[in-house]
């Protein structure tokens, strides 16, 4: 049961990453909407996405440690979800190339707040005794990207980038939401310890 | 951290931020240089990247997972890091979208099978209570050096033209390159 918890909170993370980093379309759909975006722009816009992920990244993991109830997790949650839901929503109102700056920022900032209540989830599904199963896991949820990715440049080629938007604001959306109830259900330990995992992959009935 | 380790962190590094100069301006790059480009051959090219990515790496890591050897594991950093450095050049020379086609499908076996050597020989070369730290440490350097790439990429591409930043691209993959061979036949020093 935990295999298939695990595939989806997998592709479901990674298409929350998958939109900000490998869409190919971003650079194009920029350039499109936006006077003022060339490449030099559209570079920056992607560096400052890198770089608000990697700054906030350590203060967040530092916020979430020693969180044996993951409630503080749960409310970093929350923000990191409000941020990444808001961010398509925020691209449809932009004019101009600062926009898309404070916009990237906002993602990456939300993008950083999601990871730690991502691992919790992760560690507490199974447990990861070989390697070999991660990187099939990951394969899956790559598949998921890439199909998304085509649905996504259909989208864009037939009806234009406010449409795109609109796809992505749904499907961030609906990702981000599926996200949070999983980890509502699954990510929070009921009793005041951190749960065992055992052997033969079960988890601990306290949760 | 030992030798080892930082020397396949500095890998990663190297071979990630080599593809990361490109990255986000690869669209932008295509649509200029190839005929037969638009939105939807983009996402196409982007998915086939993705789709090979998934197929190769399953195919490797299975095949490095069903015996755990040195040569397999360092072999596959070698390989995948060649394959990952040469990509670039069929960008360079590609005027058709078949070209591009061809190169994103390259780049994601090149990336399936480093990606599963690489975890398996950090796995192997760090012990189980530091790997918490390194894992955190690496995504810090990854990011970080994404975003110095791409910044650094999009100003000379700007700048200079998309000539110039191949070149640095496989200036750079090749160093990873080197670094990997160097660490495989490199024996321990007691």
């Amino acid at each position: 049961m935990f295999r298939w918890l695990r595939a989806l909170v997998l592709g479901d993370s990674f298409y929350l990453t998958a939109f900000g980093l490998l869409t190919p379309i971003f650079a194009l759909f920029l350039t499109e909407r936006i006077p003022g975006a060339n490449i030099l722009t559209v570079a920056i816009a992607e560096a400052v996405y890198l770089a608000s992920i990697g700054v906030i990244r350590p203060f967040s993991q530092l916020y979430a440690r020693n969180d044996s109830s993951g409630w503080r997790t749960q409310h970093l949650l929350w923000f990191g979800s409000a941020f990444v839901i808001l961010t398509p929503f925020l691209y449809l109102m932009s004019r101009d190339m600062v926009d898309v700056y404070v916009i990237q920022l906002l993602y990456g900032i939300g993008i950083a707040f999601c990871e730690p209540a991502w691992t919790r989830l992760m560690d507490k599904t199974c447990a990861i005794d070989h390697d070999d199963i991660f990187d099939r896991y990951n394969t899956l949820s790559t598949l998921l990207a890439a199909g998304l990715a085509l649905v996504g440049g259909f989208i864009a080629d037939q009806q234009g980038p406010a449409a795109l938007l609109i796809y992505l604001d749904v499907t961030t959306l609906i990702a981000a939401l599926a996200f949070v109830a999983l980890y509502g259900r699954f990510g929070l330990s009921r009793t005041r310890h951190a749960p065992t995992i055992s052997r033969d992959n079960t988890v601990d009935a306290t949760i | 951290m030992n030798g080892k380790l930082k020397s396949l962190l500095a890998i990663d590094l190297l071979i990630t931020s080599s593809y990361g100069l490109i990255l986000p301006i690869l669209p932008l790059f295509i649509i200029e240089r190839v005929s037969g480009a638009n939105l939807m051959t983009v996402a196409i090219a982007q998915s086939i990247f993705l789709l090979s990515q998934a197929v190769f790496g399953w195919i490797f890591s299975s095949y490095l997972h069903h015996q755990e050897t040195k040569l397999r594991a360092h072999g596959g950093l070698v390989a995948g890091s060649i394959i990952v450095t040469l990509v670039p050049a069929v960008y360079l020379f590609s005027w058709e979208m078949s070209f591009i086609y061809l190169a994103q499908m390259l780049l994601g076996l090149g990336l399936g099978v480093l990606y599963p050597s690489w975890t398996f020989l950090t796995k192997d070369s760090a012990e189980a209570a530091h790997r918490p730290k390194i894992k955190k440490a690496h995504g810090l350097f990854l990011s970080l050096s994404m975003a110095l790439a791409a910044l650094l990429g999009g100003y000379v591409a700007f700048e200079y033209g998309y000539g110039l930043l191949v070149y640095m691209m496989i200036l750079i993959g090749l160093c990873g390159t080197g670094l990997s061979l160097v660490m495989w036949f490199s024996k321990k020093k007691k």
